[in-house]
């Protein structure tokens, strides 16, 4: 196959063939998610075009910047999220390199499926919106499409710029965590951002709001503005469109060859890492060893922990805010959130993602022992952060208060870790936290309703409101930790699915 | 002379089932498997692809709970004193999983450490171990970073550190090179000549042939035939064929046409 065109379509159109199938493989039906996707825009659009209608008045080009803000940050994090798995992790590339396909050509078909993905992140947020200007205000807003389309092929050149640009710069294995954590708390900024009125104190609002609005209404904020109103003559789509291409182009051309060295030394890359030799000291008692192991596997799985930090994301605004939402106290009940979840997503990768369960069945172990160590191994780290947060509530006046969340903080996790670990679904501990929300019952329940009991608790003794509200929420979450362990016992690791 | 549990006046048996079945949805695995090892010997499993060596080394092993029958240990059952039977045994698979993110010392800490052995005796054995099977160098490296043979070598390290009596090996030739594969029939041979019993199954009739003083051919998860490489011979009316000659003749033939 001679022509680069040739090979990019031919290897497109097999990535849309397997992602299409990859959507017919879903749990629902390809009919049940088409008839549900189908209603949410149809309720979206008629809220869209009503609103438009009845305002009737074009917004600024500094809130149309704003807004087309908030979607390329949301496509650029969604490329670089996507962009390591898409580039490095894909299973045909030993099979393509070793055809006579170019590198390039993978590369910009590689883009180009970012490019997708980008689209179809945004798209349903983007189509209400983009058709209720068109129908509810001005045609001209149909420039958004090409806008839009323009903004995905920027955003999955970035996306995957920074992907190769950190492999460059730090290897395949490290840039594979920081992408993700940089793509994913660049995903998150959408929602920080809107967070950020109930966080930034009001003294501080203006400079930073002033700030934020002179980037937008620079150059580039308003070209992409007036691109998407169809103000300009055209002259600012086609900028966009030949920014768009341009950096599609450039990308492909000049990364193809970091592409294929970090490709190449993904693999063959040793992790030996300098140690100095040292002797490993062997420590005794099936308890600690447990706890080690598991300590280990976590902290030397940065990609985990990275996956990880997304989901305790939405407690950044409190974190961040906490002077202007209420002072130090405010850090009580967030201890046991951050506690709480971050315990239960470490439980389930300790428990469901156990990688030596033959190892461990074939072994006279008593289980029992075992599975405590792994709970206090996931329960290690989400409390050195509830700590961390006491020790701030402590030093600023209120050890009490400060010794009373810690203590909720870690019995309520040691319980839901415990809810957690009775039942285990043994995955691949790569898919353990895409999985984790397969199968909710009623153990899952309950630990969400010991969660929301133990913060509320702690939330209503910081606020110093009714003593005896607090004494009594307390008393019923230590009850329900109590429960938790003496109720519900585990499934024997024997009784696990045996042909899995 | 000890006694069994069973109170019988025979010799403690390494491994034996007895009327071992096991079904998975409608397929019958093992149907009905008797099976003898005694003390201090290596004994092969041999079979065709499907024919349920591996599961009856994981129902040895105690890590598939049988339909019917009754798996023992050292004269412990496996079903009803799980954690007393296992003590003495080791199972390495044919495909090791190991912690890719532990160094091999601290994948053997665990592995002693579920066996309850003190470090004082598991650091000196698992250094050696190490230095045995040419991992010492390799001892910074996390176990991800493995060939297939270095992890094969790897979990054998993990089997032996705690000091088993009995192995329970699957395969465990797959993946080595040709002074890996010496290597560890040595270690094996060795094992067994300190007493130790291992039960290996194997596709290769060679290793079989070499190693095992005894052979049992498993077949639709039946014990087809059982003993000596020359009773094996000698029953498939083949006394001067390879072990291949035999293992084809009983594997195509139904068990009535074989002489007990």
């Amino acid at each position: 196959m001679n022509s680069t065109a040739a090979q990019i379509r031919l290897l497109l159109g097999n990535d849309l063939r397997l992602l299409f199938r990859a959507m017919l493989s879903s749990k629902r039906s390809l009919l049940f998610n088409g008839v549900l996707f189908g209603l949410v825009l149809t309720i979206s659009h008629a809220v869209s075009i009503s609103v438009f209608s009845y305002l009737s008045v074009e917004p600024s080009l500094e809130t149309q910047a704003t807004t087309w803000a908030f979607f390329v940050f949301m496509m650029i994090g969604a490329a670089m999220s996507n962009a390591i798995r898409l580039l490095f992790d894909h299973n045909d590339l030993d099979l393509l390199f070793a055809s006579p396909i170019s590198p390039r050509a993978v590369l910009f078909s590689r883009i180009l499926t970012l490019f997708l993905s980008s689209l179809l992140t945004t798209a349903l947020f983007l189509l209400p919106l983009i058709n209720g200007a068109i129908f509810g205000l001005k045609a001209r807003y149909a420039a958004a499409y090409p806008t839009w389309i323009f903004l995905a092929l920027i955003s999955a050149s970035i996306g995957t710029s920074t992907a190769l640009g950190m492999v460059r710069l730090m290897g395949p294995r490290q840039a594979r965590t920081w992408v993700q954590v940089f793509g994913a708390v660049l995903g998150a900024t959408v929602y920080l951002a809107f967070q950020s009125n109930r966080f930034i104190p009001e003294g501080e609002k203006n400079w930073i709001w002033d700030a934020f609005k002179s980037v937008l209404a620079s150059p580039v904020g308003l070209i992409v503005a007036r691109a998407g109103s169809g103000r300009g003559m055209g002259r600012d789509l086609l900028l966009l469109g030949g920014l768009a291409i341009f950096s599609t182009v450039i990308t492909g051309r000049l990364l193809a060859r970091v592409f294929l060295v970090g490709v190449q030394e993904s693999v063959s890359r040793s992790q030996r890492r300098s140690v100095g030799r040292r002797r490993h000291r062997v420590q005794s008692g099936a308890f600690r060893a447990t706890l080690l192991k598991e300590l280990r596997l976590i902290r030397r799985d940065p990609l985990l922990l990275s996956q990880v930090l997304p989901s305790v994301m939405y407690v950044l605004p409190a974190l961040f805010g906490f002077r202007a939402m209420g002072g130090f106290n405010l850090l009580a009940p967030l201890s046991v959130i951050v506690a709480v979840q971050f315990s239960l997503l470490l439980v389930s990768v300790a428990v469901d993602g156990e990688e030596g369960l033959d190892l461990i069945r074939s072994s006279p172990l008593p289980e029992l022992r075992l599975r405590t160590a792994k709970i206090a191994a996931a329960m290690a780290l989400p409390l050195s952060l509830a700590l961390l947060l006491c020790s701030a509530v402590a030093v600023t006046g209120r050890p009490g208060l400060a010794s009373i969340a810690f203590a909720t903080a870690a019995a309520t996790s040691s319980a839901c870790g415990w809810l957690r670990s009775t039942e285990m679904r043994p995955s691949p501990r790569s898919d353990v936290l895409k999985r984790r929300n397969v199968g909710m019952n009623g153990r899952s329940v309950a630990s969400g309703v010991l969660m929301f009991l133990a913060t509320a608790s702690v939330g209503v003794v910081a606020a110093d409101g009714i003593p005896l509200l607090g004494a009594l929420l307390l008393g019923i979450t230590a009850l329900g930790v109590l429960a938790c362990f003496v109720l519900v016992s585990p499934k024997e690791f024997s009784e696990i699915s045996e042909s899995a | 002379m000890e006694m069994t549990s069973l109170g019988s006046t025979e010799p403690t048996l390494a491994c034996e089932t007895r009327g071992l079945r096991k079904r998975f949805g409608s397929t019958v695995a093992v149907d009905g498997l008797d099976l003898r090892v005694p003390q201090g010997m290596l004994y092969g499993f041999l079979g065709p692809n499907g024919a349920g060596k591996t599961t009856s080394i994981r129902l040895l092993s105690g890590l598939l709970k049988p339909d019917q029958g009754e798996v023992m240990i050292q004269g412990i059952s496996v079903i009803r004193e799980p954690a007393a039977a296992k003590r003495p045994l080791a199972y390495v698979p044919d495909d090791p999983v190991l912690y890719g993110k532990l160094r091999p010392m601290e994948y053997l800490e665990f592995v002693s450490a579920l066996w309850s052995l003190p470090a004082t005796e598991s650091q000196p054995r698992a250094e050696e171990l190490l230095q045995t099977l040419g991992l010492w160098e390799k001892r910074d490296d996390y176990l991800e970073t493995f060939s297939r043979g270095m992890k094969q070598k790897m979990a054998l390290a993990g089997a032996l550190v705690h000091a088993p009596t009995v192995m329970l090996l699957d395969e465990p030739l797959t993946g080595l090179d040709a002074a890996a594969a010496r290597l560890v029939k040595d270690i094996l041979l060795d094992f067994v000549r300190r007493g130790g019993t291992v039960v290996l199954t194997t596709h290769i009739l060679d290793v079989a042939e070499r190693l095992a003083e005894r052979i049992g051919i498993i077949t639709s998860g039946r014990l087809a035939a059982e003993g000596t490489l020359d009773e094996l011979r000698q029953r498939a009316g083949e006394t001067g064929g390879t072990l291949e000659d035999v293992f084809l003749r009983v594997t195509s033939a139904t068990p009535p046409e074989l002489p007990a």
